[in-house]
């Protein structure tokens, strides 16, 4: 069991063996390229194939291409044959290619099972002839020529691993590992890899009444826009891009030189670094504020003020309820237990729960803002639902916040703090100094995940507000499912889906280098 | 020599005088602190107790100023004798137990696996932290995204109503969470016990089954309990994919709502009952939540 045995610089002479018995040196260009080039080779010609050669063959002589009977499946309710077979392609010619010579096991199952995956359209199509025409005699040259050419991908990497590049050990020693990995894998990639594939193709469909109806292309995108103001748009966002980028260099500037009263290169670096973080944020909202048309512009835009500001709140009083709770406290256990209900408190009850709270005739709140003479308008004015929706979220969040940041100060280096404090720093120089810089991975990761999650707010709105008063808190998940389950439009719901993943993906790698160390602990040292 | 002692012993004095400045800012300090707490305390709790209260009120009693049993209105258990007659609480009390149980299950078993493959193998490509940074990618990707092709996929494999449909949701994104908690725990054991086993001649199975997981029981039991917990909270999944077979206790607490306006005693009753499972099940795994919902960041 090579991966178990002791860590530690290998001898050169153990290496020599290892090579032998792996077979790593005994590879050339050609060995190691061949087979990868041939499976590539083989699924795109089957691809090519199917799209050049007539797909399915008429009684009268008459064909029909690979278009027409991919449309008629989708219209026929089965679209994700057409979307699986482009997945399972896809992942075969990519696992050919990324899987090093050592991992050849997961490279081998990955292409075989993309491969044979890759089928399911021909043989969709042979088995539910008559659905594709009624007139339908049987598979044309296009598809019979893909079953073959992927029925080849399927074998060139086993031609490989047996002959080409055969070695003492089929798979190499440690291929078991694949073994605790590959249920997982194959989970995600059939329910989550999947269905994004799934909801590409469905994005390019109309639909009516929750059946497919047409073939649309990216109209469906093109709707969301407004072509008209993308020259404007993008110009402002530039704009704004240069006015946050701007901001951020001279605070940032001025700050380090007030620091120590001199500014050296790396202190201009450390700030270069934050621009993006306000740069990229401000060009967006800009960019997407301008070309989107409404309502989709509209609840985009509550939606990020939702965010913004709920996020806001929760990192703030999150991160000074555990400065403030990070000394010896009797009570921390208990503070910590109460603190972890409302993160579980099922999220939609509680959305029904703040609707008789905020209960604008007699609810607890204003029943007891009447003992001062006021009156909100919690639910039936627009801005106030929008308040109340932030309260419940900050409610719910805060201590998720405040969890993770008090742990994250008592993993703090207490002899670095102690230290600075000896040596005659005040609270705050050891919070601006020390305390800070060391949680800023820590935070970066909690706004990351609250960002993130705050666009995913979807039970409290609905639970609160049902997206009303109108649509004043129909946050753009809600407002994206009720697209797809109100009005019955899954092709345009999933083209709004793919804006907001777009938007969580640019987010995330904005943040992604300033957190990803914190978890990403050193890799498994072994040989 | 006697200079480095002279320093060490005006720094002392410093301190000394320091320290009964800190001594009357700590008296004030933790006066504000105990003040801070007794608000945190009832911030945080006030909706479930307002929840509780609702759950005894008469209808009459919903307005105005009632905060305290017995004082301000007479407490009444009507609320929770028709919530007992309705038929369908059983029914989604089941769907739900059903459902989170069987997610959590399945979560755990592959999650458990995936976890032991990336603390204990070297992989080279992917690497080990690719491959985390991909089951973590699960817990950033905005839910409702996977809502139209779940629908027509699940629609397809006639699964629409059922509580399969929703194990199977469910499950997929509760998979990042015993990854994570996992694959940290079971790099926390030491290596040399899984070598002895290997040395007897077990097997890299019997080695997993037999040594690794009796030593993470407990981040097993945990991750489980997450895991439900989430999975009983659930309630897009329940509302896009279920009618009225399969519904969830989320479902059900917002379905029962709609039809009849604001019943404040329903909404109660009901939420003390949906809440309570992951409330306890939070109680239970206090001391690791945070490994678990932070992206495993820091150790809880």
């Amino acid at each position: 069991m090579a991966q178990l045995e002791s860590t530690g610089a290998i001898p050169p002479l153990a290496r020599i063996e290892r090579a032998r018995a792996t077979g790593v040196e005994a590879t050339s260009a050609f060995r190691t390229w061949a087979p990868k080039i041939a499976i590539a080779a083989a699924i795109g010609v089957g691809g090519i194939l199917s799209f050049a050669l007539p797909a399915v063959e008429l009684k009268g002589g008459e064909t029909l291409s690979i278009d027409t009977v991919g449309n008629k499946l989708v219209l026929a309710g089965s679209g994700w044959v057409t979307a699986l077979s482009w997945f399972a392609g896809v992942l075969a010619v990519v696992a050919a290619f990324a899987f090093p010579r050592s991992e050849r096991f997961a490279q081998t199952i990955a292409v075989t099972a993309g491969s044979i995956i890759a089928m399911v359209t021909p043989y969709y199509v042979a088995t539910h002839l008559s659905v594709i025409d009624p007139d339908a005699s049987g598979l044309g040259t296009g598809l019979i020529g893909a079953w073959i050419a992927f029925g080849v991908a399927a074998v060139v990497p086993w031609v490989s691993v047996l002959w080409l590049n055969r070695s003492q050990t089929v798979f190499g020693r440690d291929w078991p590992k694949w073994l605790f990995l590959l249920p997982a894998i194959i989970w995600i990639l059939a329910l989550t890899a999947f269905p994004l594939v799934y909801a590409l193709t469905t994005s390019r469909y109309a639909f009516r009444n929750g059946r497919i109806n047409r073939f649309v292309g990216w109209d469906n995108y093109r709707r969301m826009f407004d072509v008209d103001s993308t020259s404007r748009a993008i110009g402002g966002a530039l704009l704004w891009a240069g006015i946050a980028a701007g901001v951020v260099l001279v605070a940032g500037v001025a700050l380090a030189w007030l620091n120590d009263r001199e500014l050296t290169a790396a202190d201009v670096r450390g700030v270069a670094r934050f621009i993006p973080i306000a740069a990229v944020p401000a060009a967006l909202v800009y960019l997407l504020r301008t070309i989107l048309k409404d309502p989709l512009g509209e609840q985009l835009n509550i939606t990020i003020f939702f965010v913004v500001v709920s996020v806001a709140i929760e990192m703030v009083l999150g991160f000074l309820l555990a400065m403030l709770m990070n000394r010896e406290l009797k009570a921390r256990g208990a503070l910590r237990a109460i603190l972890t209900l409302p993160i579980f408190a099922t999220p939609i009850g509680i959305g029904y729960l703040a609707r008789t709270i905020f209960y604008e005739e007699g609810g607890p709140v204003n029943a007891f803002l009447g003992a001062f003479g006021y009156k909100v308008p919690w639910l039936s004015d627009p801005d106030w639902a929008r308040i109340a929706t932030i309260i419940i979220d900050v409610w719910q969040w805060t201590p998720f916040v405040f969890i993770i940041a008090l742990a994250g100060l008592q993993g703090l280096p207490q002899d670095v703090l102690e230290a600075s404090e000896v040596d005659g720093a005040s609270a705050w120089q050891v919070l601006r100094f020390v305390t800070l810089p060391l949680m800023a991975p820590i935070l970066w990761l909690i706004l990351l995940l609250r960002t993130i999650d705050g666009f995913k707010a979807f039970d409290i709105p609905s639970g609160l507000t049902l997206g009303g008063p109108g649509r004043a808190t129909e946050y753009f998940s809600l407002f994206n499912y009720r697209t797809a389950r109100k009005f019955f439009n899954y092709g345009e719901a999933a083209s709004q889906a793919f804006l907001l993943l777009f938007i969580v993906m640019v987010l995330v790698s904005l943040l992604w280098g300033r957190i990803q160390h914190v978890y990403e602990e050193e890799e498994v040292k072994q040989v | 020599m006697s200079a480095g002692a002279d320093a060490i012993g005006s720094r002392r004095g410093i301190q000394i005088q320091r320290s009964t400045q800190r001594k009357r800012r700590r008296a004030l300090g933790s006066i504000f602190i105990v003040a801070m707490l007794v608000l945190i305390v009832f911030w945080t709790l006030f909706p479930f107790y307002w929840s509780l209260m609702n759950a005894f009120k008469q209808p009459q009693d919903n307005y105005g100023n009632n905060w305290l049993p017995w004082i301000q209105f007479e407490p009444t258990v009507r609320p929770w004798r028709i919530l007992w007659d309705e038929r369908e609480i059983r029914k989604a009390l089941l769907n739900s137990t059903i459902v989170s149980v069987g997610a959590a299950s399945v979560a755990l078993v592959l999650g458990t696996l995936a976890a032991y493959g990336i603390a204990r193998f070297r992989f080279n490509r992917p690497r080990n932290g690719s491959l985390t940074t991909w089951f973590l990618s699960q817990r950033v990707l905005p839910p409702v995204i996977f809502v139209t092709p779940f629908f027509l996929i699940i629609r397809e494999l006639n699964l629409i109503d059922t509580v399969w449909a929703l194990i199977l949701l469910n499950a997929t994104f509760n998979l990042p969470f015993p990854v994570i908690i996992l694959t940290q725990m079971f790099r926390e054991i030491p290596r040399e016990l899984e070598e002895a086993a290997q040395v007897d001649g077990a097997s890299r199975l019997a080695i997993f089954l037999r040594i690794a997981v009796p030593l993470v029981l407990p981040g097993i039991v945990v991750s489980w309990i997450l895991c439900l917990a989430f999975s009983w909270n659930e309630f897009l999944f329940g509302f896009a994919t279920t009618v009225t077979d399969a519904r969830p206790i989320p479902v059900f607490l917002a379905g029962g709502d709609q039809t009849r306006g604001v019943d404040f005693q329903a909404i109660g009753t009901r939420m003390a009952v949906a809440t309570s499972v992951p409330l306890i099940a939070a109680l239970m795994v206090q001391r690791y939540i945070v490994r678990g919902l932070s992206l495993g960041a820091v150790k809880g």
